[in-house]
């Protein structure tokens, strides 16, 4: 095809640059999305509009018309993606949201009649239609429908110019529709449609939301530039002119540069906790950025853990509190499970009737996988130390634990430390095995598999082998390894050490986190916490790390923090200063944190006798009540 | 319509022909099979390479002609790379190369700076002699 700039279209407005390309065996058909490939073989400038329309082509060759390209205009309009579409006949968009079987009886029955008509006559088709979005609201769409002819005078193609204009119809709410968030921003980020052409026929390809010589619409703009900047880019991009500041307001926009920045694990915590949704994803990127919120505070809660234990873990899921075994006054190890509702006007410790419980343990770590479950790992238990593994669905009418059997599991330990990847794996790394041997071997679990297995991550070298230490996830798919009671030939030292891992990496390795220190020290410069084991580690969103509490050497305050981006340069620990009282001792097998926001601490008062009646909670965002 | 025979000419009054051209040279290597083959940081080697001429306003350009054509992969490719080089600018870099004329009071600008203080640390120096546009 010849890009010809002298063209007799009906392509209105006095614009139009000089192409003068020539193409040989390429067609507009190259240049669109088809699930067959190839060229279209008909001419389409007298069907372009100046306006942003959708544009339809389904192929009249197959049974029932499929669709087999749709434009942006038309996917972002409808809500509905080209690969939700494609081999599908249009007449979805007549049914209310994409459950609905039937065609949504206020569409004309006649205006669908003249359709088919007018198909099967093989003319053009002109009028306006009752359509759906994918998330049910109603659309006016502008339709006309031209049948294109192939070489032997049949119908091959049938191409739909669609303007899409709102339809002012109150429906209701969606027949079905729960209230769980989009996970498409994009469905909700919508803007409004405009007409297709101004009375004076001028074009109106973008909105008023023009940017200086750019003709980009404002979906463009927002949903594809700024949402991948970071949220400090964004708000300072809010200064640049008042149009700027007015797309930048959006919270739907700043959702997708959370998700972007952070990772959709990361949003998807913070979506559970209800008072992050009333401050907004602006302030809560802000405050999630600048930790101006951050403050202790002491929690009264009601009901008892009893009877009274140490060494218990806890976890969090959603917003509820979930512990486990311990160690009981003579020593014995504690198999029952208690949860405590943070969501309730009254939060109260409640015991958790299950059929089996697992045996009784403690030393053990609990983590949370697949949104609502939890999972159970190790630990001492009354013949010795165990390897076995416990899911338990909270969400479940009648929670239960269920042993999951792997072949070739870890070693039996305690003391080691756990996390969970992308929501879905365990990991689990180092702790004390049989005869007190310190462990240093990575093992992962992978929990969405229907028979999940365990597989040790191979690597070349490991940081010396220990307890008590953390692991925490930033970045996606990496790994952050701090401190713990670490071997060091014959003996052992609490460590401050900082190693990291990233597990997207095909040969994934340990690798020492070095900083601004003096020249070949492993460790990372700044205000370096001083080394502890069974400490507190709580990722926070965009890679950085929050430590606190633990068995801290000499007379160091534990309940100072530190923070530390592994993501720089250079990276360098800080102290983080924060108003409230702090606890006086935070151990990390008692601490959780709750939503991505909060680190709840539990015993922090005495180290001893464990009232788990009062919590100290550090909250990094602030509460919307 | 319809029976008539037409010529294969298809005027793209949005599109000048620098853009086009490169809207279809970046389509060819990406449905190239031997690029589909490539891993991650591959094809981003090569993406770059492709784009290695192009300055911020030629993303914008890019960005604008594809999406009217809907050619969806080199949109997403001029807008991350276009969210690539406004990373950590000033706000006056963003008005010199989107082309922005600011319409903010001096007092308007000043109360929003002391609202976002956090927004505006460590942002790279603005260079003079850069030329982006």
């Amino acid at each position: 095809m010849e890009w010809d700039s002298n063209s007799e279209s009906d392509m209105s407005g006095g614009e139009e640059e000089e192409e003068e390309e020539e193409e040989e065996g390429l067609g507009l058909g190259f240049l669109l999305r088809k699930s067959g490939g190839g060229q279209l073989p008909f001419p389409v400038e007298a069907l372009l509009q100046p306006a942003p329309c959708g544009f339809v082509v389904t192929d009249a060759l197959e049974p029932d018309n499929p669709i087999i390209y749709v434009n942006s205009v038309f996917e972002m309009v409808t809500g509905y993606r080209a690969e939700e579409v494609l081999g599908r006949n249009c007449r979805f968009l007549q049914c209310r949201g994409p459950f609905a079987k039937r065609r949504h009886p206020l569409v004309s029955p006649t205006i669908v009649a003249e359709i088919r008509k007018c198909l099967d006559e093989g003319i053009e088709f002109q009028g306006e239609l009752l359509n759906f979005r994918k998330d049910g609201s109603p659309l006016m769409n502008k339709l006309r429908m031209t049948p294109i002819y192939g070489d032997d005078e049949t119908i091959t193609h049938v191409i739909g110019i669609q303007v899409f204009t709102e339809a002012t119809l109150d429906l209701g709410p969606l027949p079905g529709s729960s209230t769980k968030v989009s996970t498409r921003a994009a469905d909700r980020f919508r803007f409004n449609v405009s007409p297709g052409i101004t009375s004076d026929g001028t074009r109106n390809v973008s909105r008023s939301g023009l940017c200086g010589i750019m003709q980009l619409s404002d979906e463009v703009i927002a949903l594809k530039i700024l949402s991948r900047l970071t949220p400090r880019d964004i708000a300072s991009v809010g200064s640049v002119c008042h149009h700027f500041y007015e797309l930048t307001k959006n919270d739907d926009l700043w959702r997708m540069v959370c998700q972007n920045a952070w990772g959709s694990e990361t949003t998807r915590v913070l979506e559970t906790v209800p008072g992050a949704k009333r401050l907004g994803w602006g302030r809560l990127a802000r405050e999630l950025t600048t930790l101006e919120a951050a403050a202790w505070r002491k929690v009264i809660v009601r009901g008892a853990v009893e009877p009274s234990r140490c060494n218990f873990s806890v976890c969090a899921v959603g917003n509820r509190v979930v512990l486990f075994g311990g160690e009981g006054v003579n020593m014995q190890p504690m198999n029952d499970t208690f949860v405590l509702d943070l969501n309730s006007t009254n939060p109260e410790w409640q015991h958790v009737k299950v059929t089996s419980p697992p045996p009784g343990r403690w030393g053990h770590t609990l983590s949370c996988v697949n949104g609502s479950h939890l999972v159970l790992f190790g630990g001492c238990g009354r013949q010795g130390l165990l390897n076995d593994v416990f899911v338990l669905d909270l969400d479940a009418k009648q929670p239960n634990w269920r042993e999951i059997s792997s072949l070739a599991p870890p070693l039996p330990r305690s003391w080691h430390s756990s996390c969970t990847l992308d929501g879905t794996k365990l990991i689990v790394s180092g702790g004390c095995a049989d005869s007190g041997v310190l462990l240093s071997d990575t093992f992962l679990l992978d929990l969405s598999m229907e028979k999940p297995i365990w597989r040790e991550i191979p690597v070349a070298w490991t940081p010396p082998s220990r307890l008590g230490h953390t692991l925490s996830v930033y970045g996606g798919r990496k790994i952050l390894m701090f401190g713990g009671l670490a071997k060091s030939g014959p003996l052992r030292f609490r460590s401050s050490d900082v190693f990291t891992m990233d597990l997207s990496e095909d040969e994934p390795c340990w690798r020492c986190v070095t900083g601004s220190g003096m020249p070949g020290a492993g460790n990372p410069g700044g205000v370096a916490p001083p080394p502890r084991l069974d400490h507190v580690a709580v990722s926070l969103p965009g890679g950085r790390i929050l430590v606190f509490g633990g068995s801290v050497a000499g007379l160091h305050s534990a309940s100072q923090l530190y923070i530390l981006d592994p993501t720089e340069e250079k990276p360098t620990w800080r102290i983080l200063n924060v108003p409230g009282r702090p606890p006086r001792f935070a151990w990390g097998h008692s601490t959780c944190v709750v939503g991505g926001t909060r680190a709840i601490v539990l015993g922090g008062q005495t180290g001893e006798e464990w009232m788990l009646s009062e919590i100290h909670e550090l909250s990094l965002t602030s509460s919307v009540i | 319509m319809g029976k008539e025979r037409r010529t294969n000419v298809i005027p793209l009054p949005e599109v000048d022909g620098v853009t086009l051209e490169r809207i279809i040279g970046f389509l060819k290597i990406y449905t190239e099979e031997s690029f589909q083959q490539f891993t991650v940081q591959e094809k981003k080697k090569r993406c770059d390479e492709f784009f290695a001429n192009c300055k911020f306003n030629d993303f914008l350009t890019l960005a604008s002609a594809s999406n009217y054509m809907g050619a969806q992969v080199v949109l997403d490719e001029a807008c991350q790379r276009t969210a690539d080089m406004m990373k950590n600018k000033s706000v006056a870099w963003v008005r010199k190369n989107f082309g922005i004329k600011n319409n903010f009071t001096p007092e308007e600008e000043e109360a929003m700076r002391e609202k976002h203080e956090w927004a505006y640390e460590g942002v790279d120096p603005d260079d003079d002699e850069e030329d982006i546009i």
